[in-house]
């Protein structure tokens, strides 16, 4: 395992997250600045697949939106990551999130300033260049910008400080027993998803009766059933430990993930931070784990005879992990 | 919620699957609202019988820490909140009992003998 001071993670991380994103809006900033004067008053915002101007809007929102999504995005990114890296977490996922910030900021201030100043000179917006050259700049320079922050961060192996031995349950000769526990979403991101799938349900409601095309119809019906589906599957479930193991299935019935017991190498108890160890919430697969984090938090960790490691964020853990962990070692000695 | 069965005990099974789900209540790991696991799921992963599990629920049932309705499964009703509210006094209670080497069973009759 390579061992780094969480220092040194914490410092790279800021630099890459907060201090090159920082260094870059500024940057688009000047140069937006100072092109300001020679564009129309109302330019091109937005562009066709084509690549021809087809939005439009005032010049100088293009730099309000440059400052509010350029400073911030980085902050969002460096409140979710930091307590957990401050804390002493590490691991790929945390190098990979400050990556994606530094690449992040990087395309957006090249595709910000080029708007501005690909315009300069122009008389009628409608008259802007493609805005193709500028989408090649901004994704070259956004690769080279997350290369540099990806080795500019050191490499860490996965490491989360809270991760504890799960222990305190003592199985007697013959004697049976089964945990359940239930793994859901917070309040926050149940309200947000099921808003989301309301919102959606009701466009496409909308965009059926008011008569669109039968197609685009069809379309986005389908699009909110599969999305209202997959939120259903994955907003909670329910979390079984019995001598077949460890049981996680869905309140639908699908999907369903089940560890038995002859599989499992440890088991720990540790304070989960999906966005940080994982990159997001739901069902996640990320370098050797795979993970139910509904929600940040409490969670049993199963350490499976692969390597790889299983976990999945639930209410009083801890028991939880003590019974599977009681059970896989009577298992393991009835083995042997 | 946690429940344990030991065949060597000398508590039938249901009062065992009875007493674990109690102390859940009690320690307020289980709510008012919440639904026990279905009494199928139980006994399969105990490796009991269905109707021993169901014998379990019922006698919460009578306890009326549980509702039992159609459809709905065994619902943990809002008789668990002074179980809850209790603990602590019956945790301390059975520990002093235990450091005076009074056994379990006798401290039970006990406390039967005195409730008014």
């Amino acid at each position: 395992m390579t061992d780094v001071p969480p220092t040194l993670a914490v410092r790279r991380f800021t630099l890459v997250t907060l201090v090159i994103p920082a260094i870059l809006t500024l940057a688009a900033l000047v140069v937006q600045l100072f092109a300001l004067p020679h564009v129309p008053a109302t330019i091109a915002v937005h562009w066709g697949a084509s690549g021809q101007a087809d939005g439009f809007g005032p010049a100088w929102t293009q730099i309000v939106l440059s400052v509010v999504v350029g400073f911030g995005l980085p902050l969002l990114f460096a409140l979710i990551c930091l307590p957990g890296l401050r804390r002493g977490d590490n691991g790929p996922t945390y190098r990979l999130m400050g990556t994606i910030a530094s690449a992040m900021s990087a395309l957006m201030a090249v595709l910000f300033a080029w708007t501005i100043v690909a315009q300069r000179g122009l008389e009628d917006a409608k008259d802007a260049p493609s805005v193709l050259p500028g989408m090649a700049w901004a994704f070259g320079i956004a690769i080279v910008v997350g290369i540099v922050a990806w080795f500019l961060q050191p490499k860490a192996a996965p490491r989360n400080v809270t991760s504890v031995p799960a222990s305190g349950i003592t199985l007697v000769d013959g004697e049976q027993a089964v945990w359940f526990g239930t793994a859901s979403m917070g309040r926050g991101a149940t309200l947000v998803i099921s808003g989301a799938c309301v919102v959606l349900a009701g466009a496409a409601l909308v965009v059926w009766f008011a008569g669109a095309p039968a197609g685009i119809g069809i379309l986005i019906g389908v699009v909110a059933l599969v999305v209202v589906a997959l939120a259903l599957m994955t907003s909670a479930f329910h979390v079984r430990v019995d001598a077949s193991g460890l049981a996680v299935t869905s309140f639908v019935g699908f999907p369903r993930f089940h560890v038995a017991l002859s599989d499992i190498r440890s088991v720990d108890v540790s304070d989960v931070s999906p966005m940080g160890e994982f990159g997001g919430y739901g069902i996640r697969t990320t370098v050797g784990a795979f993970g139910v984090v509904l929600r940040r938090g409490s969670a049993i960790t199963v350490t499976r005879a692969s390597g790889r490691r299983f976990v999945v964020t639930v209410d009083d853990a801890a028991r939880g992990g003590a019974l599977l962990q009681a059970l896989a070692q009577r298992a393991a000695a009835e083995k042997s | 919620m946690l429940i344990r069965t030991d065949p060597a005990s000398d508590l039938p099974l249901f009062a065992q699957v009875a007493s674990s789900i109690r102390t859940d209540a009690a320690a307020g790991r289980i709510r008012p609202g919440d639904r026990l696991p279905a009494a199928r799921e139980v006994a399969a992963s105990l490796g009991i019988n269905l109707h021993t599990v169901l014998r379990a629920y019922q006698e919460l049932r009578d306890e009326g820490l549980v509702d039992m309705r159609r459809g709905r499964g065994a619902v943990v009703t809002d008789a668990a909140t002074p179980l809850a509210e209790l603990h602590d006094d019956i945790r301390a209670l059975a520990t002093r009992a235990h450091d005076l080497g009074l056994s379990s069973d006798s401290l039970a009759s006990i406390i039967k003998e005195m409730t008014p």
